[in-house]
C-alpha cells in the first residue's frame, strides 16, 4: 500500500521575528507544518503495524526544500519527492492542489493524508481541493483512523466540544489529520534511523503542466499588523487608560457582581447564572 | 443566472439551529453594504420542522431563506452537495461561513466543487479600489494578511468566530422562505454514527465546562464531592499547579501557563486565588464564575459573578440544589405522562 503524504513548509514561529515596518518575516528557519508532521507520525505508525510505502511530496524551492524533506526522511518516510518549477512561485493552495493533483496521478497512492490546516496562512481546504480535484472520497479533521486491512478506513473526525462523527469510506481516499491525532516522533541526531535517514536520496521532479490551469484563486494584497475586529458592543473610546487596560487584559471591570451569604442561597444564584448559558 | 445576493449558511445541529446562525445572519447584513448593496440571505439544510426558527432570523435581517429539505445524515459532503447545486443556479455575490468544524469543512468542499476562491478565517472585509479584501489573521495570530478573490465574485470565505456577534437589525423582517429539495446522489463516504467523548476522556481544551480546583482544598476526600458536582454539570475537573502537586488532578488537568489553556464557555474555579500564571490560561473563557472564601482574591476580577463562602459548604449546597430540581422535573413529567 503506498500513503502520499503533502508537506508544507512554514517559518519556525518560535525563532522568526516580524519586521514591525514592512511586516516581513526575519531570521527565517523553515519547518514543516505542525499537523502535516502529525500526518507524517500517522502514516509511520501505519507503516509499522501494516506495512506500507510513505511516500512525503512538498512543492518547495531546492534550497528550503533539501532540510524539510530530510527532515522527513528521517522521521522515516521511503521516498521524498520536490516539486518545483519557477511558474510555482507564489502559488495559493488552489494552485497547489492542481500540481499535487498532477503528481498524485503518476504517483497513484492508495491514501492521501495532508494537514487539517496550515499554520501560517491558516489554509483549510488543501485535502479537500485535492479530492476533488482526483475524484476520490474526503474525511477531514480526524483525531483518529482505523485501517481495516487494505480496501476500508473508519475514521473519527473532531468537532467543537468533543463531538465526533464516524465515517467510513473505501480507499483510495483523502484523509486530512488534525494535529491532536498524535505526537509526532523524536528521532535522535545518529541514532539507526537518523543516519538511515540520511542516505536515502531527495528525488526532483518538474510535472508536466501542459493543459492544466493552474492559475491563483486568491492573492495576498498586503501583510499589515494584527488588526481584530471592533465589535459594536465592546467600546473602547471614552475609558480612561487602566479600564481600558483592564478591558484588555479580559477582566470584567466594574460590572461585576460578588455574591456573600447562605450556601443555599449562593448555590442556587451559581446554577442560575450557569443556566444562562445553555450550550 | 447571477443575482446580488450574500448568503449565510445556518447550520443546524440535532434538530436545532446552531448558535452561530444568529450572529452570521447579523453579518451577511452588515457585509451586505460592501458587497454592493447586495440582498442578504440565508441557506438552510437539514430537516424542514424549523420553519418557525428560520423565521425568527428575520430580526437579524435576513430577507430571504433558500431551505433545502434533507432527511439526513447531515453531513459537511452532502450539505456542501445540496448547497452547491443552488449555488450554482442562483449565483449569489457571496457565500459566507461561520469557522465551526462542520461549516468550514462545507465552505472548503462547496469552493472545491465550483472551483472559486477560498479564504478561511476572515476577521472583516473592506473595499480597495473596488475590490473586495478580506483581512484574516496569519503567521499565528502575528500579523494580518489582506487576501483578494482574484477572480472576483462569487466569493466564498468563513468567518472567525471570534469576530461574529449576533447584533439586531432594529427592525423586523419577514424573511421570504423558498423550499428547495435535495435528492443525494453517489456521496462517497458512508456516514457511521455522531457521538460525543466521555467526560473522564474529554481534553480540558474542548472542555464546554470546566471546574478547577486549587490550593484552597485541603481535604483529599473531597475530590469525590467535586466529581459529582462536576458529573451534574457536565463539566470536566481540571486543577492549578498546587493542586497537581497535591495530587487531586492528574498532571495532563492542570490549567495554566505550564500545563493547559481552555476557552471553555463556564470556568468554575473552585479555591482558587487566581495567580497571573493561572489566569493567562483563562483569558480566552466566556464566564468565569469563582467560589472563593476570600473576596478580595484577584480571581474575582475576572468574574461576571462569584460567590464569596467556604467550599465546603457550598458545594454540597449546589448538588443538593441540582438535585431538587432535578426531582421537580422529573415530578412534573410524570404529572403530564398520559
Amino acid at each position: 500500500m503506498k500513503v502520499g503524504i503533502c508537506l508544507k513548509a512554514v517559518p519556525d514561529f518560535n525563532q522568526a521575528e516580524i519586521d514591525p515596518n514592512s511586516f516581513g518575516l526575519k531570521r527565517e528557519r523553515w519547518v514543516i507544518n505542525p499537523p502535516d508532521m502529525s500526518a507524517v507520525e500517522e502514516c509511520l505508525k501505519m507503516k509499522e503495524a501494516c506495512g506500507c510505502e510513505a511516500i512525503v511530496v512538498s512543492i518547495i524551492p531546492p534550497d528550503t526544500g533539501e532540510f524539510i524533506l530530510r527532515r522527513a526522511l528521517i522521521l522515516g518516510a521511503d521516498r521524498a519527492i520536490g516539486v518545483w518549477d519557477s511558474s510555482f512561485e507564489g502559488a495559493d493552495t488552489y494552485a497547489k492542489s492542481v500540481i499535487l493533483g498532477r503528481v498524485f496521478q503518476e504517483i497513484a497512492p492508495d491514501m492521501i493524508l495532508c494537514g487539517s490546516r496550515s499554520i501560517d496562512t491558516s489554509s483549510e481546504v488543501m485535502g479537500m481541493l485535492l479530492a476533488e480535484n482526483l475524484n476520490l472520497p474526503v474525511v477531514c479533521g480526524v483525531i483518529s483512523l482505523e485501517c481495516e486491512g487494505k480496501e476500508e478506513i473508519i475514521a473519527h473526525k473532531k468537532l467543537e466540544r468533543g463531538g465526533r462523527e464516524t465515517y467510513r469510506c473505501r480507499l483510495p481516499a483523502v484523509i486530512t489529520v488534525d494535529q491532536d491525532i498524535n505526537e509526532p516522533r523524536y528521532v535522535a541526531c545518529f541514532s539507526r534511523s537518523f543516519r538511515k535517514g540520511m542516505k536515502k536520496p531527495i528525488e526532483r521532479i518538474k510535472p508536466d503542466m501542459r493543459n492544466l490551469d493552474y492559475s491563483n484563486r486568491t492573492e495576498r494584497v498586503e501583510v499589515g499588523q494584527l488588526k481584530p475586529r471592533t465589535k459594536t458592543g465592546k467600546k473602547l473610546d471614552g475609558l480612561s487608560v487602566t479600564e481600558m487596560m483592564r478591558v484588555l487584559r479580559g477582566e470584567s471591570g466594574s460590572k461585576k457582581e460578588l455574591f456573600q451569604g447562605p450556601p443555599s442561597e449562593g448555590a442556587r444564584r451559581l446554577i442560575e447564572k450557569i443556566s444562562e448559558n445553555p450550550g | 443566472m447571477s443575482v446580488n445576493e450574500v448568503w449565510a449558511f445556518l447550520e443546524q445541529r440535532n434538530g436545532k439551529l446552531h448558535g452561530t446562525a444568529s450572529s452570521i445572519a447579523a453579518e451577511v447584513r452588515r457585509d451586505s453594504r460592501i458587497f454592493d448593496g447586495a440582498v442578504p440571505c440565508g441557506v438552510y439544510f437539514g430537516p424542514p420542522s424549523l420553519l418557525r426558527e428560520l423565521r425568527n432570523l428575520g430580526v437579524y435581517g435576513l430577507e430571504k431563506i433558500y431551505c433545502i429539505e434533507h432527511g439526513g445524515p447531515y453531513t459537511p459532503a452532502a450539505i456542501a452537495a445540496g448547497i452547491s447545486e443552488v449555488f450554482g443556479r442562483e449565483g449569489p455575490t457571496a457565500a459566507l461561513f461561520a469557522a465551526t468544524p462542520t461549516a468550514s469543512e462545507v465552505a472548503g468542499r462547496l469552493a472545491a466543487r465550483v472551483g472559486i476562491g477560498f479564504i478561511s478565517q476572515c476577521v472583516d472585509f473592506e473595499l480597495r479600489k473596488g475590490v473586495l479584501v478580506a483581512r484574516k489573521p496569519i503567521y499565528m495570530d502575528k500579523a494580518s494578511g489582506y487576501f483578494a478573490w482574484k477572480q472576483g465574485p462569487p466569493c466564498i470565505a468563513t468567518i472567525h468566530l471570534d469576530s461574529l456577534e449576533a447584533a439586531e437589525a432594529g427592525e423586523n423582517v419577514e424573511p421570504m422562505i423558498v423550499l428547495e429539495r435535495y435528492q443525494e446522489t453517489g456521496l462517497k463516504t458512508e456516514f457511521l454514527k455522531r457521538w460525543k467523548v466521555p467526560l473522564s476522556e474529554l481534553e480540558l481544551k474542548e472542555a464546554r465546562v470546566v471546574i478547577g480546583i486549587g490550593g484552597g482544598l485541603d481535604k483529599k476526600e473531597f475530590m469525590d464531592e467535586i466529581y459529582s458536582l462536576a458529573e451534574y454539570l457536565e463539566a470536566v475537573v481540571g486543577g492549578s499547579r498546587v493542586a497537581v502537586f497535591l495530587n487531586y488532578v492528574p498532571l495532563d488537568r492542570q490549567i495554566g501557563a505550564t500545563g493547559s489553556f481552555i476557552d471553555a464557555d463556564i470556568y468554575i474555579p473552585i479555591g482558587i486565588s487566581g495567580s497571573s500564571r493561572h489566569t493567562v490560561a483563562i483569558k480566552d473563557v466566556k464566564h468565569v464564575i469563582p467560589i472563593n472564601k476570600n473576596k478580595e482574591a484577584p480571581i474575582f476580577k475576572f468574574a461576571e459573578f462569584g460567590v464569596v463562602g467556604d467550599l465546603y459548604e457550598l458545594v454540597p449546597a449546589i448538588i443538593e440544589y441540582i438535585r431538587k430540581i432535578r426531582r421537580i422535573v422529573s415530578e412534573d413529567e410524570s404529572r403530564h405522562m398520559p
